[in-house]
């Protein structure tokens, strides 16, 4: 389709009132030079298309490595800081059909948002794990000081994924209304998805795994750190769900206590206001998450958060809004499956996690000086040795009609089922696994009625049968 | 079986040996003495299933020359920290040359053998087969914080630096250094130390083991299989060792070496220090491995002055192995002589401490070649650091290198049917007219049966 100059020309000028176009992206094939106006004419680079979007318009992404590099350029492949409307968010998604994959080297994150009504669909982000090694990482990761100066680390130890990350927005112009939706975010040598200082953010359908690895600033799969308040209407202002994350785990020390710390799965860390505080008594873990210089945030970035308190983070509204985490798989991270730390108001249910701490130790589901968690139909089965949950001066925690194979009293609800929950089919690679409950698992159509999800992890509807069934998958 | 009873307090192994002699001919002796973790009782005679023993220990106390232990379904933990620093199962008792003992799953079964101690099987003796056992550690409930923080402190404890199977000649006078040792057939996983272990012996085959998980925790830079300080029996002609037919992967070291104070080795296979000297230059590329790394040593002052080991003249096969995904090399050898490494496959290797696949260090007389090579993203085929006497040739890798390049070696992508982490679930043979197909190459690498030395390239047929 060719779109005649004059209209281009209507377009950029009554923008508001005209239908979203949609700009084609082509690692492939594309020029810089096109206009973007069709898979004929599509750009190179992610780049491009983030200079011309506008609110409402979709780009669409073609198959390809994009992975720009420029020399000194150290920040993202591929950064939104614009913001798009209520009524005129902006999509960034795979081509119908293809699969573009986003490839970091050496900046700090593969896609980094600090804009608003923003939706990724469809991408693929691979980090450089495969091609490091842990000890260069460890060298890297346990140097403090360059030429005499602070040293933050190489960012190609430190690569996030998808980051939101508001720690340099004014504090009205915070990222809210974020949609991370069917990305497969893996092999980033630090966080997979962390989200910092934002609102009204949703990362579902996504498949996390293999990130966390090479960093020094305990990175997790999924991040929520210092949720940004952007109103009080009700509902859910933070929803995690559906998602698939697996083998998430730091093997470099934080640097903040110079042990290993976190590499959970999903991780609710710090929504109360103290501008420090105690640290995770199990691996003096947390307070969270991204890298630093070229991020632009020295909050998140800064080793120490009270060493460098960053004025951006002045005033930081209390947290009064709620958090859903529901229907996610979560095993074989090296922290916990699912861990709040510091944080209020959050519904975690509907979660399957298998085999989690491997690292760190930390609880499958583990709630820490926490307020108002709520723990429902969630099946949980910890390794050898590992626990189900953990009560570290948490209030306000309601837990029931949870599955889980060993007996234990951290917390208890008069509807908990202590037994094997009998999965399929258990493999370390999540898409080998499959963790639906055979015939007989005493988690089918048993869920407690509270709080309940209209699907499943894969989105079938629930409850089918009798009853919904606890855990991420509803069985017929 | 009264004979037990007579021979029983016969401790050593030449007074055993005598003792043997002197009272009948080695034909009658073989017997098969039953274990069982499940239904066994150590007051039984081990005669029979049904009067089974119920520990390794309590076979290892009664086995004479020629005997074969057969080993029931059941779990086997008992560990007497008074043996060699505890294990579940020494065996201390030599067999002869033409009465080897025997240890051995009983058909249809899969016993287990799960540490809680030093090692899983302590091997101090000579003419042992050891086949079909599984042994398991405990990596799944440990961490690794609690692994570093174990690894500051003086002592080690073992459920962190726990090898599977040993045959350790460390504690044994010269002329008593074990030989003709085989494990075969064996899985060895999730020891925090090393997999398979063998520590100044000689005469000793490991083959058709699965070997993976191990050495993630242990403060010794341990391996998958390793040989560490060959202890030479004799110089007759043929292999001395022999590594074959091994599935090896994810092996790895996360916790520094105590030694340098840095991550080490996580090797999926080494052949490590044949070299006599005492003292010797430490890896350059990681400082690595300066032998007696492998497993815990006792308080260094209880062990006499060694007497200088023999030099080291036999042959060393490493043939038809797998090597996967370790943190260290696929194969490395280390001031080590008279090696052949003929038909592995090796694939991305060297993730925690950047080892290269195919990794020779300070040798000397190193033949490598029908190997298939792959390294990971940003790795290395192979290093060619102080060597003497490197034969390459005939190798398959992907990328173009020339720090070892043989006149026949080919360079392309070998096009493995499914690469998989977990090496039980991948397949690892080539597909069908790719490079390394006999079909599509010169009669030279016509593959006739599956995996004779020196022909085709890797360590499977093509399917």
């Amino acid at each position: 389709m060719k779109i005649p100059v004059p209209i281009l020309l209507a377009l950029g000028l009554s923008l508001a009132s005209l239908p979203a176009r949609e700009l084609h992206v082509s690692a492939l094939t594309g020029n810089d030079a096109n206009d973007g106006s069709s898979s004929d004419r599509a750009f190179a680079t992610l780049r491009k298309a983030a200079e011309v979007i506008e609110p409402g318009d979709t780009v669409l992404i073609g198959d390809g490595v994009y992975s720009h590099e420029e020399p000194g350029y150290d920040t993202a492949v591929l950064h939104l800081n614009k913001h798009g409307r209520p009524d005129a968010w902006m999509t960034w998604k795979a081509a119908p059909g293809a699969r573009p994959e986003i490839r970091p080297a050496n900046v700090w994150h593969g896609i980094r948002i600090t804009g608003s009504y923003i939706i990724l669909d469809g991408l693929h982000v691979t980090g450089l794990n495969d091609s490091l090694t842990l000890i260069d990482a460890m060298t890297d990761g346990l140097t403090r000081e360059k030429d005499g100066k602070p040293y933050a680390g190489n960012p190609r130890f430190n690569t996030n994924g998808i980051s939101v990350e508001g720690g340099k927005n004014p504090p009205d112009q915070k990222p809210h209304h974020i949609i991370i939706r069917n990305c497969v975010v893996s092999k980033m040598p630090g966080g997979g998805i962390p989200i910092i200082q934002a609102d009204y953010v949703t990362v579902e359908d996504c498949t996390v795994f293999d990130n966390a690895w090479h960093m020094r600033y305990a990175g997790s799969g999924i991040t929520t750190f210092h949720n940004w308040q952007h109103d009080d209407k009700p509902g859910y202002h933070i929803v995690i769900q559906r998602n698939r994350v697996w083998n998430n785990r730091t093997l470099v020390p934080w640097v903040s206590t110079g042990k290993l710390s976190d590499g959970n799965g999903i991780l609710l860390d710090v929504t109360d206001l103290a501008r420090s505080g105690a640290s995770n008594p199990n691996a003096d873990a947390s307070v969270s998450a991204t890298p630093a210089p070229g991020s632009g945030s020295s909050a998140v970035a800064t080793p120490s958060p009270t060493a460098n308190p960053n004025p951006a983070a002045a005033g930081r509204p209390k947290w009064t809004a709620r958090a859903l985490v529901a229907n996610n798989l979560s095993a074989f991270n090296g922290g916990s499956g699912i861990h709040t730390f510091r944080t209020a108001h959050v519904d975690i249910v509907n979660n399957t996690t298998y085999w989690n701490g491997s690292v760190v130790g930390y609880d499958e589901l583990f709630p820490n000086r926490s307020v108002d968690v709520v723990f429902l139909n969630n099946i949980i089965v910890p390794r050898p040795g590992g626990r189900v949950t953990g009560n570290n001066q948490n209030k306000d925690i309601r837990w029931d009609g949870n599955v889980y194979p060993i007996e234990q009293n951290v917390h208890r609800g008069p509807n908990d089922i202590v037994d094997d929950p009998q999965f399929l089919s258990i493999a370390r690679d999540l898409r080998d696994a499959d963790f639906r409950l055979q015939p007989g698992s005493p988690g089918r159509n048993s869920a407690v009625a509270e709080l309940p999800q209209p699907v499943d992890l894969t989105g079938k509807t629930r409850p089918a049968g009798s009853g919904s069934d606890r855990g991420a998958f509803e069985q017929d | 079986m009264p004979i037990h009873t007579i021979l029983c307090p016969a401790r050593s192994p030449l007074a055993l040996a005598l003792v043997i002699a002197l009272s009948l001919p080695a034909t009658l002796l073989a017997r098969e003495l039953h274990v069982s973790a499940l239904a066994g009782d150590d007051t039984n005679d081990g005669a029979s299933i049904e009067r089974a023993f119920a520990t390794l220990k309590k076979a290892a106390s009664v086995v004479q020359p020629g005997d074969t232990v057969l080993i029931g379904d059941g779990i086997y933990t008992d560990s007497d920290p008074a043996l060699h620093f505890g294990s579940v199962l020494t065996i201390s008792t030599s067999g002869r040359p033409d009465a080897w003992i025997t240890w051995r799953a009983r058909p249809g079964h899969r016993p287990e053998i799960r540490p809680d101690c030093w090692n899983g099987i302590v091997v101090n003796a000579s003419y042992q087969l050891i086949e079909g056992l599984a042994i398991t550690g405990q990596n799944d409930s440990l961490t690794l914080i609690d692994a570093r923080a174990d690894a500051t402190r003086p002592e080690g404890a073992p459920r962190f630096n726990m090898n599977g199977l040993i045959i350790d000649g460390r504690q044994l006078p010269p002329d008593q250094k074990p030989h003709h040792v085989i494990v075969r057939n064996c899985v060895v996983s999730k020891c925090s130390g090393g997999g398979i272990v063998a520590l100044e012996t000689d005469y000793v085959t490991i083959e058709d083991c699965l070997v993976f998980d191990n050495a993630w925790y242990a403060r010794y830079a341990n391996s998958g299989i390793s040989s560490i300080e060959n202890w030479a029996h004799d110089e007759a002609p043929g292999y001395h060792f022999i590594i074959q037919r091994n599935h090896v992967w994810n092996n790895r070291s996360l916790v520094p070496w105590m030694v340098t104070g840095k991550l080490s080795d996580g090797n999926g296979i080494i052949l490590d220090v044949s070299d006599p000297k005492r003292q010797g230059p430490t890896n350059p590329n990681a400082d690595a491995a300066v032998a007696a790394a492998a497993a815990p040593v006792a308080n260094a002052e209880e062990i006499a002055p060694k007497p200088d080991r023999p030099h080291w003249k036999n042959r060393s096969l490493v043939a038809n192995n797998v090597s996967a995904f370790n943190g260290g090399s696929g194969i490395h050898t280390f001031r080590t002589s008279h090696v052949d490494i003929v038909n592995n496959t090796t694939y991305h290797n060297g993730s925690v401490v950047g080892y290269e696949e195919l990794f020779s260090n300070q040798c000397r007389d190193v033949v490598m070649t029908h190997n298939v090579i792959v390294p990971r993203p940003g790795g290395r085929v192979t290093s060619n650091h102080g060597n003497t006497d490197v034969h390459w040739d005939f190798n398959l890798y992907p990328i173009k290198q020339d720090t070892l390049a043989g006149p026949n070696d080919v360079i392309a992508d070998p096009q493995f049917v499914s690469v998989r982490r977990d090496l039980r679930e991948g397949d690892f043979r080539l597909q069908p007219g790719g490079p390394g197909n006999p079909s599509a190459l010169s009669p030279w690498n016509r593959i006739l049966a599956d995996l004779p030395l020196g022909t085709g390239f890797g360590a499977l047929a093509h399917p």
